[in-house]
């Protein structure tokens, strides 16, 4: 009688080991095959071009065609003017407190050219942040916030007058 | 059994797509490092230097065997191929490794141009 309560208890524990090895085991495995499902996928999202090397060639770029800007006199942007010293004149007015529709013409262009930079999967966001990290300039799309979808590079600039400037670029793949 | 299976293929196919990124990022900053110094250093590179130097034994060393391809384009003030280079290998590919980078030089016209280096490996 003892003998057969034992073999029914040893019986027992031999399924409930079975019944927790076979749970962890497909614990286990769905836990493996989701991360080899999904580590590609966040790959995906990764700019091709890096946000840092495409900020330095964007500012040492020449703008490319001839701009007039009217900002209270006329002003020509000469096609061979580098983009980084544009932006410098432009930061320079802002702050002489000039309206940033007067250099809409130059934001576009430098909208063309950063679309062009980053290709049309991604869309790129160009912040200039004051000292005080008051935003002064931003072209481009609001970008989500979502970190694992954005890149991002920064670089600092001085104007002419010695005041420093933050510029940064945010690339962020179109897919959400 | 079936998922360690599964699991280890794909880590190492991971593996060899990472081993492939790596070998197209060594390529890649080789020869753009190439193209920058053609006009010596501190100065921004031509246009015409890059296109008429030959990056073929440097990519072929660089490479180690595989194949490849490499391309330059104008993407700013235009959009134009400049430069193409390839391996003879016709094996089709497994699996690709790709790299870029972006750099200024100085067009016929004297504006700075932005130029993408690419670079596949197979």
């Amino acid at each position: 009688m003892s003998g057969r309560h034992l073999a029914d208890r040893q019986g027992q524990l031999a399924t409930l080991d079975a019944v927790v090895f076979f749970s962890a085991a497909i614990l286990v495995s769905s836990v493996l095959l989701s991360y080899g499902l999904e580590a590609p996928q966040i790959a995906d999202f990764r700019p091709t071009r890096d946000p840092a090397n495409m900020l330095d060639v964007f500012l040492r770029a020449s703008v490319g065609v001839e701009i007039i800007l009217d900002l209270g006199e006329r002003a020509v942007i000469r096609n061979n003017e580098q983009i980084g010293e544009c932006l410098n004149i432009e930061l320079r007015g802002l702050s002489e407190g000039l309206p940033v529709k007067a250099f809409l013409p130059l934001n576009e262009q430098f909208s063309d050219t950063l679309q062009r930079l980053c290709g049309l999967s991604f869309h790129y966001r160009l912040v200039v942040l004051d000292q005080t990290s008051k935003e002064v300039l931003a072209i481009g799309m609001d970008i989500d916030r979502d970190a694992r979808n954005a890149f991002a590079s920064s670089m600092d600039m001085r104007d002419v007058d010695g005041t420093d400037y933050l510029v940064m670029l945010v690339i962020s793949a179109c897919v959400s | 059994m079936l998922t360690s299976v599964f699991v280890s293929g794909r880590m190492s196919a991971d593996r060899l797509d990472k081993e492939l990124d790596a070998a197209a990022k060594r390529i890649v900053d080789s020869v753009a490092s190439e193209m920058l110094f053609s006009c010596g250093p501190d100065v921004l590179p031509t246009v015409t230097s890059i296109c008429a130097s030959d990056y073929s034994g440097l990519v072929s060393q660089l490479s180690d065997g595989r194949g490849f391809a490499l391309s330059v384009f104008s993407l700013h003030p235009s959009f134009r191929c400049m430069l193409n280079i390839s391996s003879d290998q016709s094996s089709a590919p497994r699996s690709t490794g790709y790299a870029s980078e972006l750099l200024n030089a100085l067009g016929d016209d004297g504006l700075s141009m932005v130029l993408e280096v690419r670079v596949i490996v197979w």
